[in-house]
């Protein structure tokens, strides 16, 4: 009889637990589903190809034509066109640079060059005097500094608007290497102030407070932020071409006339796919 | 060995130096051409070099400076590249011949130097002959000359 009691007590005890069991699985599992239904599990986007239709798409560029050396063209389509950097005055100042750095004919002597002092007696038998030595390309010199500054600018990352005034500031502070510029500024000026005189003239569209100039007066003070300027410029010295020349006692430059340059009302409609 | 190639007037001339005075860097400068067919030489221009300096520029103008080095003081004020002096040189006369560059160094040659530079200068043309040289010499301007010494090397910095 008692055992009877006690088995059944015991039944009745197991049947309790495993019920209450039952009952705290069910509790545990609820919030979970809970947070299922509240967070969406991320869809697995689907690539979406949009086609533009080029053609149509038209902005207003200078025709490539104007720049006459195949570099200075690979400049504009690598800064204007794929950066689009199209606002003004931007866009006309750079080209006009471009179109500086192309028609110039002027050097500097290499680093790595000997003089040789030449006396020759012509055919008339009158002597002709002359000095050869080894030149650098001006235009050469500076389209390899800019590609060097581009290139430090793919791999660092730096404002759009940062990108354009270091671009100008660099094109305008080597400006006073080109001889035909040279009749814009008085004679008796100092390097820093031909440097400045020539960025004003060349700099005209932009206010006297824009951030071009600020940046001038950097590379002027050789600012630490800037350094990279310099390095660019001295990477392209050293990996220069060098060309024979021979300096006969006059020189005649020709002049490069700031109003033929081209102006903005020279600009087409031309598609991106026309670069 | 004369017979006739054509009288090129390209800038294909190459250049080979005597050095006829290592100290007072005094050097001839001969321009051969070089005919690839029949791999021959022909001379075709003889310049005096002292320091970074052309003296003279071809064959009749070399060929004075010539005389006068052996002439040594013999020679006198119509002298036309050298010019006989006398120095004294711890308290005794010494005869030199004197070169004036351009920018206003003075060279003075001594007489065992003089004498050394025309056996050399006899060594360097021994075996060439003249008749190409007298007939064609090239007549070069500033510009075929920059565009020649850039080629052989001349107006590289070798320090």
């Amino acid at each position: 009889m008692y055992i009877a009691i006690i088995v059944i007590l015991i039944f009745a005890l197991i049947i309790y637990y495993t019920s209450k069991i039952g009952v705290d699985d069910e509790q545990e599992i609820e919030p979970e589903n809970c947070i299922q239904d509240r967070v969406p599990q991320p869809e697995t986007s689907k690539e979406v190809v949009l086609y533009f239709n080029t053609d149509m798409v038209k902005f207003a560029f200078y025709h490539v034509h104007v720049l006459l050396n195949y570099q200075s063209r690979k400049f504009y389509k690598k800064v204007v066109v794929d950066k689009l950097f199209l606002d003004e005055p931007f866009h006309t100042t750079f080209i006009q640079l471009l179109q500086i750095y192309d028609h110039t004919e002027s050097w500097i002597k290499s680093q790595k060059t000997k003089e040789i002092k030449l006396k020759i007696r012509t055919k008339n038998g009158s002597f002709q005097e002359g000095t050869s030595f080894k030149v650098y390309s001006i235009s050469e010199i500076i389209f390899d500094f800019l590609g060097n500054i581009l290139e430090h600018f793919d791999n660092n990352r730096y404002s759009k608007n940062d990108q354009k005034n270091v671009i100008l500031a660099a094109l305008a502070w080597k400006l006073d290497l080109v001889m035909e510029l040279k009749y814009l500024c008085e004679k008796d000026l100092n390097c820093i102030e031909r440097r400045e005189c020539l960025g004003n003239k060349i700099l005209k569209h932009h206010e006297k407070n824009h951030d071009v100039f600020q940046i001038l007066r950097m590379l002027e003070a050789r600012h630490e932020k800037l350094l990279f300027v310099f390095e660019a410029y001295e990477k392209a010295l050293k990996w220069q071409r060098e060309y024979p020349y021979v300096q006969k006692d006059k020189e005649q430059h020709k002049n490069i006339h700031l109003e033929n340059l081209v102006t903005k009302n020279s600009k087409k409609l031309i598609s991106l796919d026309a670069f | 060995m004369d017979e006739m190639i054509e009288n090129y007037n390209g800038n294909n001339i190459i250049i080979s130096d005597v050095s006829l005075n290592n100290d007072k860097h005094i050097k001839l400068l001969r321009g051969f051409e070089v005919d690839e067919s029949g791999k021959k030489k022909y001379m075709r221009n003889v310049v005096i070099m002292v320091e970074d300096e052309f003296i003279t520029s071809n064959v009749a103008d070399t060929m004075i400076f010539k005389e006068e080095l052996a002439l040594f003081n013999f020679g006198d004020k119509q002298n036309k590249y050298l010019f006989p002096s006398s120095r004294t040189i711890e308290q005794k006369k010494a005869n030199s011949l004197d070169l004036k560059l351009r920018d206003g160094k003075v060279i003075h040659i001594t007489r065992s130097e003089a004498r050394a530079m025309i056996e050399l200068w006899k060594m360097a043309f021994k075996t060439y002959t003249f008749s190409r040289l007298l007939e064609f010499e090239k007549e070069q301007t500033l510009e075929t000359w920059t565009v020649a010494l850039e080629a052989n090397g001349y107006l590289q910095l070798s320090e």
